[in-house]
């Protein structure tokens, strides 16, 4: 399953009243996937994941493993469901149907848990990512160059 | 507690036929089974050093009750409280409508299971008790106007203490047993108090709050409530107080935590 596959299992828990999105990292707290409007980009995962990682060890620091978890804020909830090879989370509105929302992340990590153990087994290529224009070094200025006037230490060389 | 009958009676005490007592070692438990099994319609002023109260009793119950600091079965669990004084008919006007319903034997259940919680309070005064917290100030408690209306609708503060009494006694008992452990921690991580082993669950509950935090900053989502764990051996809530404290509590895996969320207006 691509990272695609696994939106498009996620995208099912929308169809619960109030969810807003939700997002699946390994047990390590990397990202595997996400169903999220464009804010929420993937750079954001790396520490949000870390430390949701983080909240599971810590609660299952006596060896009482986590099944799930809610966190309250004072307008949204997140909803966190531990399976064998990940964590779904949730994130949704306060008004939610707590009931509907836990049927669906039962069927949908039933759906994305053999999915995701066969990610992790085969992981797919690494993808060769050419640099951005953004990304290209500015040109080194050559002394002495046409066009270009020459400099020590930053100042201009006016002889 | 012994009834009085001298000649310091009160100027509202009813006169009528029959004996007078006066009974030593007399407790108000006894009082009312004696007069819900006379089944008579009467009125009866106890008092307790300053305070006084009046329990209304027809038809072998006590149907209205009332004290200093309240209307219904509020009062009159405070004046089943209530250790020594004196108690005598008297005559005090009727409510147009009864502020009880519990039957007289809940009530003396309910008093009885106060004075236990009070003597465990007292016993266990000088230790680490964590007393348990209220909802916050944005997350209204339940009050009289939020609450659904009663079935009977008497005197509107009886129908408040009636529920009150009711989530105190009733609800909150069976699911404090229920808890293993409960920690309340300051800012800087102190333990403010302690029940049970809660060596752990403090620093636990200190370290996951705050990941939770981050985690929500992370992800626009302000403001920390309260975190609810499942976990195979246990159930642990963690409650962030208005004034910054952190509370928490483990609880069997099978505990029903739904009093401690409504009463924490999760």
């Amino acid at each position: 399953m691509s990272a695609d596959g696994i939106s498009r299992a996620l995208s099912a828990l929308r169809d619960v009243a109030g969810v807003h999105g939700s997002f699946v990292l390994k047990p390590s707290g990397e990202l595997l996937g996400k169903d999220l409007p464009a804010v929420f980009h993937d750079e954001l995962f790396v520490e949000v994941g870390a430390r949701l990682s983080r909240f599971v060890e810590t609660m299952a620091a006596d060896g009482d493993e986590v099944s799930s978890a809610v966190l309250r804020f004072d307008e949204h909830r997140l909803y966190v469901s531990r399976f064998t090879h990940g964590l779904l989370a949730v994130i949704a509105a306060n008004e939610i149907n707590a009931a509907a929302l836990r049927m669906a992340l039962t069927l949908t990590t039933r759906r994305l848990e053999p999915e995701i153990l066969a990610l992790m087994t085969n992981p797919p290529p690494p993808v060769v990512s050419t640099p951005s224009p953004s990304m290209t070094p500015p040109p080194v200025s050559v002394a002495g160059s046409h066009g270009v006037p020459r400099t020590y230490r930053g100042r201009v060389l006016t002889s | 507690m012994p009834a009085m009958n001298s000649g310091e009676e009160s100027p509202n005490t009813m006169r009528e036929s029959g004996f007078r007592a006066n009974l030593h070692g007399a407790s108000l438990a006894d009082l009312v089974q004696m007069e819900c099994l006379s089944g008579h319609e009467r009125v009866i002023r106890i008092s307790s050093g300053t305070d006084v109260g009046y329990l209304f009793f027809r038809g072998g119950q006590i149907v209205h009750a009332v004290s200093r600091r309240g209307i219904g079965e509020t009062a009159a669990l405070e004046i089943l409280r209530w250790n020594d004084g004196t108690f005598e008919p008297c005559s005090a006007g009727w409510p147009d409508r009864d502020s009880i319903s519990s039957n007289w034997q809940n009530l003396l259940l309910l008093s009885a299971q106060h004075r236990d919680e009070l003597r465990q309070r007292e016993e266990a005064s000088g230790h680490n008790l964590v007393a348990f917290p209220g909802a916050r100030s944005g997350v209204p408690r339940p009050t009289p106007s939020t609450l659904p209306p009663p079935s009977v609708a008497p005197v509107s503060t009886s129908t408040s203490s009636r529920l009150e009494a009711s989530v105190s006694a009733e609800a909150t008992a069976p699911m404090l047993a229920q808890v293993r452990a409960a920690v309340r921690i300051d800012q800087a991580g102190n333990v403010v108090s302690s029940k049970g082993d809660a060596g752990e669950l403090s620093q636990v509950a200190a370290y996951a709050a705050r990941l939770a935090e981050l985690v929500g900053d992370g992800l626009g989502m302000l403001g920390l409530v309260s975190i609810e764990v499942t976990q195979r051996r246990s159930r642990t809530l963690i409650y962030k107080e208005k004034s910054g404290n952190t509370f928490a509590l483990s609880a069997a895996p099978d505990a029903d935590l739904t009093q401690v969320r409504e009463r924490l207006g999760l």
